[in-house]
Order: C-alpha cells, then sequence, then structure tokens
C-alpha cells in the first residue's frame, strides 16, 4: 500500500523533526494568510476578529474576511447594533463580503438592517441569510434592496411572519430558501413571485402562504429543478406548477391540502413523500397523479400508512390509488417511531407497482438500522413477500474490492 | 449501503447456489501514479485519489506524460509523513460503502491521533496539494480548536511572538472596544 523504504525514511524524519521543531515553528507562524483566513471564515465573526490582538501580523488579517457570520444571541442583544456599524467600517471596502450569515433574535433597528443589507449588495454578496427570530411590531417586510441585487446566487430568509414582493428581480439566484413568507398578487390574481429568477433551481418553501383573495400561487419558472414543499401550518392554497424541467420534488408533514396542479406534463425523476393525512383526503390522489411520470420514489412510512388507509377505504374514496407507469426505483424510509409491519409496507409496494417496469425496491428501517432490497421483475410476475436482507450500514476498512451483487 | 445492480438477465431463478456464484466479488484494476515526498519517499496512489490532489493535476497539465511513464510526480512540500495521513484520509472517504456515520466516526478518529504540530503540518500539506475536502476539514477543526481560548493559547498554538508593546496592545484594545474584544 505504502511505497519503499518507509520505516527507514520516517525514522530519519522524525529525527529531523525534533532537530527542525524550531524552523517548523516559523513555518507554521507563516501560514499563508488565505489559509488564516480560510480558518476565520468558520468562526463567528466577534471570535475572527479577537484574532486582530495575537500580534501586529494579525492586526487587519480579519479586515479581508469575504465572510460574516453575526448572531445577536451570541453578540448580545445590547451590543449588537454597535458591533455591526464597528465591523463595516473598519473591514477593507475594496474586498467583497460574498457571505452574509445574520441571526436576529430582537429587533433590530430597521434603518441598520437596510443600511447593513445595502452593504452587501453593493459588495457583491453571493449568499445571504437572514433569519429573524422576533416580531416586529408593524408589517414586516425585508429591506427591498434584498431583491434587486445582481450578485445574489443563494439566498434564505425567515421571520415569524412577513410579506414578499410580487416579483423577485434577482437574476443569478440559483437557491430560494423561504420561511414564513406570505406571497403576494396583483389584484388578487394569481401571486408569481419566481418567474424573473432566471437561474432558478432549487427552491425551498417552509410555511410560506399565500396572501388572501388570490387565485394560486404560480411557481412559474423555467429553470427550476428542484422544489421543496413544508406547508403544513397554513392556510390550504392552490399551488399551479409551471415548471416544465422540474425534476425533484420533495413533500414534507403535509397536513394541510393544498391542490397541486401542474400544466407541464412533468416528467420527474425523484420524489420523496413524507405526508399524512385523512384517508378521504383527495389531495393524496391528486398528487399521485401529478407525479404519475415519476421515476424514483422515496416514501415515508407516514405516507405508507396514509396509502393503506386510502386502499382500505377504497370504495368510499372517488378515486383509486394511480398506477405508477415509469417507476424505476421505489425506497421506503421506515422511520424509527413507526409502528407499520413490513408485511403492511409490502401490500402497498405491490399495489403500486402493478404497472410499474422493472423496479428496484430498497426499505430502510431506520429502527432495526436494516436495509432490505428487492428487484422486483414486472414481466415474470414475481414479486416475493419476503424481502431478502442486505446490510444497512457499511462496515470495516475501506479497499479496493467492491462487491457486485446481481439478482433477479 | 450503495448496492449495485447489473442489467439484468430474465432467466429466472434456480438455486441459492447459483444466486451466490453471482456475488462476484472483482478486484478492479485501477491505474496508478507515482508520487515522490519531500523526504524522497514515493508512492504508488491510485489515479482516482491522485488526481483529487490540485497539485498533481496540475502538474499532469504541465507535463502530460507523467501519468504513463514510470517518472514520479514530485511533491515538494509534503512529506511521507503527511501523504500518508493524506492517502487514509481520502481512500476512507473515496470508500462507496461508507455510511455517514463511518465517515463521522472516522473523522473524529483521525483528528484525535493528531496533536497540534501534526495538524499544522498536515493542514500546510493539505494547502500545498491543494485538496479541497480535507483541507476545510482541517480548517473548520483548528476553528473548532481555537473558538472561546484566550489569546495566550491561540498565541501557542499558531507560535506567535507578541510584538505589541504593553502600551499598544492596551490602547489597540481600547480602539476597538466596539468589538468588545476581551480576552483573559
Amino acid at each position: 500500500e505504502v511505497g519503499e523504504g518507509k520505516g527507514k525514511e520516517a525514522k530519519l524524519r522524525e529525527r529531523q523533526s525534533i532537530r527542525n521543531r524550531k524552523n517548523d515553528r516559523d513555518r507554521i507562524s507563516e501560514l499563508p494568510i488565505t489559509v488564516l483566513l480560510h480558518i476565520m471564515e468558520f468562526m463567528n465573526t466577534n471570535e475572527a476578529i479577537k484574532t486582530c490582538v495575537l500580534s501586529k501580523h494579525w492586526k487587519d488579517i480579519w479586515k479581508s474576511l469575504t465572510s460574516l457570520k453575526l448572531d445577536s444571541s451570541i453578540l448580545g442583544v445590547a451590543n449588537f447594533d454597535k458591533f455591526v456599524s464597528g465591523v463595516l467600517s473598519s473591514r477593507d471596502a475594496s474586498i467583497s463580503l460574498l457571505n452574509l450569515h445574520i441571526v436576529l433574535h430582537h429587533c433590530i433597528d430597521f434603518e441598520l438592517l437596510h443600511d447593513i443589507m445595502e452593504y452587501a449588495v453593493l459588495h457583491n454578496v453571493q449568499n445571504l441569510t437572514l433569519i429573524i427570530f422576533v416580531h416586529y411590531k408593524f408589517h414586516f417586510v425585508f429591506p427591498s434592496v434584498i431583491y434587486f441585487c445582481s450578485s445574489l446566487t443563494n439566498l434564505h430568509l425567515s421571520h415569524p411572519f412577513w410579506e414578499l414582493p410580487k416579483s423577485l428581480q434577482l437574476p443569478a439566484l440559483k437557491t430560494l430558501h423561504l420561511e414564513n413568507a406570505c406571497f403576494t398578487s396583483p389584484d388578487n390574481d394569481f401571486a408569481e413571485p419566481f418567474s424573473s429568477c432566471v437561474s432558478l433551481n432549487s427552491l425551498h418553501l417552509i410555511d410560506c402562504s399565500l396572501v388572501k383573495h388570490s387565485k394560486a400561487l404560480c411557481i412559474n419558472n423555467s429553470n427550476l429543478q428542484r422544489l421543496h414543499l413544508s406547508l403544513t401550518v397554513v392556510d390550504t392554497y392552490k399551488i399551479v406548477l409551471s415548471t416544465p424541467n422540474l425534476t425533484c420534488l420533495a413533500i414534507k408533514n403535509f397536513y394541510c391540502e393544498h391542490q397541486l396542479s401542474s400544466p407541464c406534463n412533468l416528467s420527474f425523476l425523484e420524489v420523496f413523500i413524507d405526508a399524512s393525512l385523512r384517508f378521504d383526503s383527495p389531495f393524496f390522489v391528486i398528487l399521485l397523479q401529478v407525479l404519475a411520470n415519476v421515476k424514483k420514489m422515496t416514501l415515508s412510512s407516514r405516507t405508507i400508512k396514509t396509502m393503506r388507509r386510502v386502499l382500505s377505504y377504497g370504495e368510499r374514496v372517488k378515486n383509486p390509488l394511480p398506477c405508477l407507469v415509469r417507476l424505476e426505483s421505489l425506497q421506503v424510509n421506515i422511520e424509527s417511531d413507526s409502528k407499520i409491519s413490513y408485511r403492511e409496507v409490502n401490500r402497498i409496494v405491490k399495489y403500486l407497482l402493478q404497472n410499474s417496469p422493472l423496479t428496484t425496491v430498497q426499505m430502510k428501517d431506520f429502527k432495526f438500522k436494516k436495509l432490505l432490497v428487492e428487484k422486483v421483475n414486472k414481466n415474470l410476475k414475481q414479486c416475493s413477500e419476503h424481502m431478502r436482507s442486505g446490510v444497512f450500514e457499511g462496515k470495516g476498512r475501506p479497499g479496493k474490492l467492491k462487491l457486485k451483487r446481481t439478482t433477479i | 449501503m450503495a448496492e449495485e445492480t447489473e442489467s439484468t438477465k430474465t432467466e429466472p431463478l434456480k438455486t441459492a447456489e447459483e444466486e451466490f456464484k453471482k456475488l462476484e466479488i472483482t478486484e478492479e484494476e485501477e491505474s496508478e501514479l507515482k508520487l515522490e515526498t519531500s523526504d524522497h519517499v514515493t508512492f504508488m496512489v491510485e489515479a482516482s485519489i491522485a488526481m483529487k490532489f490540485g497539485a498533481v493535476q496540475q502538474y499532469l497539465e504541465v507535463s502530460p506524460a507523467a501519468s504513463a511513464s514510470a517518472t514520479a510526480i514530485p511533491l515538494h512540500n509534503v512529506a511521507s509523513r503527511e501523504l500518508i495521513l493524506i492517502l487514509e484520509y481520502y481512500r476512507m472517504h473515496d470508500w462507496v460503502d461508507a455510511g455517514e456515520r463511518d465517515l463521522k466516526e472516522f473523522d473524529e478518529r483521525f483528528l484525535k491521533d493528531l496533536n497540534y504540530e501534526e495538524l499544522k503540518e498536515l493542514l500546510l500539506a493539505a494547502n500545498y496539494l491543494n485538496v479541497e475536502k480535507l483541507f476545510n476539514f482541517l480548517t473548520k477543526s483548528i476553528a473548532n480548536i481555537i473558538r472561546n481560548k484566550d489569546v495566550e493559547f491561540v498565541r501557542t498554538f499558531f507560535g506567535i511572538d507578541n510584538d505589541y508593546t504593553p502600551e499598544e496592545e492596551a490602547a489597540y484594545r481600547e480602539e476597538n472596544a466596539w468589538a468588545g474584544v476581551k480576552f483573559v
């Protein structure tokens, strides 16, 4: 594994290293500034700034940081405003501020928040996270300068309740993460905030709501590939997916019955569903019909339970579960608190795969840390009751050996 | 975890024995690159791993012949001691069957086995080799080590001689009071 002459050389090297300890020390203290900055970027900004008193060499290093992490719970509410103003006026203004991460546990002066955002936008911010835990008394909106930033590629905004403007003008944005936002629309029409984000690839909506009297939330974006919806504690609304290139959809804890529809012929590659609903909920069936072309699907045991209910009350439910004719891979995650038996899971899986082509089925049992794998070949009309057991987590040492398992 | 499935044959399954035969264990032939460390030790390294090293990539761009020939690629600022560790790290992280928890356990153990000097040596080597994943892991780990430590600890850690006079230091701290720079 290791080259020739290792033992001897290593011993020699050790001896040399003792002799050269003084030299090594000098070498280490001359760690390139880029490396020191890289270490400092993993720290909260207040910790990084402390390095200025180490020596004269370190005095100004922090001023070149391109990432700032500001957390009012660490800084203390009383010091926060003074600290942030100090950082922005002291740092090297000729250097871009690429990453800005702010977590606020208090109501910061809105003027200051605006100044910080303006500074970030003027300094080519690419990744911006702004999480505010407290409720402002007034009707809250984030400083509008954020929504016209041409350098932003990742944006994460969170506040207990806030309004998103009608349209976002963020041409470079790739990832957008919104929590508790309320979508607004012009003249009680469709809310369509994402259509100008031409580079948007990934969209996460967590407990976002739709303004009253608006017809629907229209996610209209031809570039969008990944959509994550977790809309649990908000009122039901319509969601229209005008997203021809959407390939991955994740739905989590969907207690509400939002109506999902799409004018596009969506052919998903991957879908993750973790949802719990009433047995007679039409949402589920609609959802699965939207997903009729899915190739790779992951379901949680919660979802399987909901399906079982739909199946048990089959006659009372207008639409049966759809057939997934293009499904190639199905994974079922059995959570550690789940009480569903493999037999029941098998029954649902069999039902779902009635019209599917060759499909790989994987069950990940988080309770017993087991992975069950089965490859079902529908041509043979063979679907065994007992799934073959495999090992859930690989143990042992890494090496060149690769185990290839071929089953029918 | 990552179970590889091959394209299927449509023959029905006969016996368990037959199925067992299909469990192929293959020793894959992989091309290797010869690397030479600063203390003149040569290593034969899987190309898939060596090509993750920015310094190796750069070398091969300049002299592409080295990938096929028997000449070793020199790594001027990496000693054998560091290269062994770097290879250990990458072999583990490259291993297809390594689960998330395995990697976490490995990383913890890897870090525990290093003293501060070795850690910094390794960081310099990773910086020179331009190996992103390990570099990020090490810088993050160092950030965790010096976090919330007093100024003397950090000076010792980095081997810094304080060249401020007490008066200068006091004045500087005063000037930066806004930053809440408090040290023990």
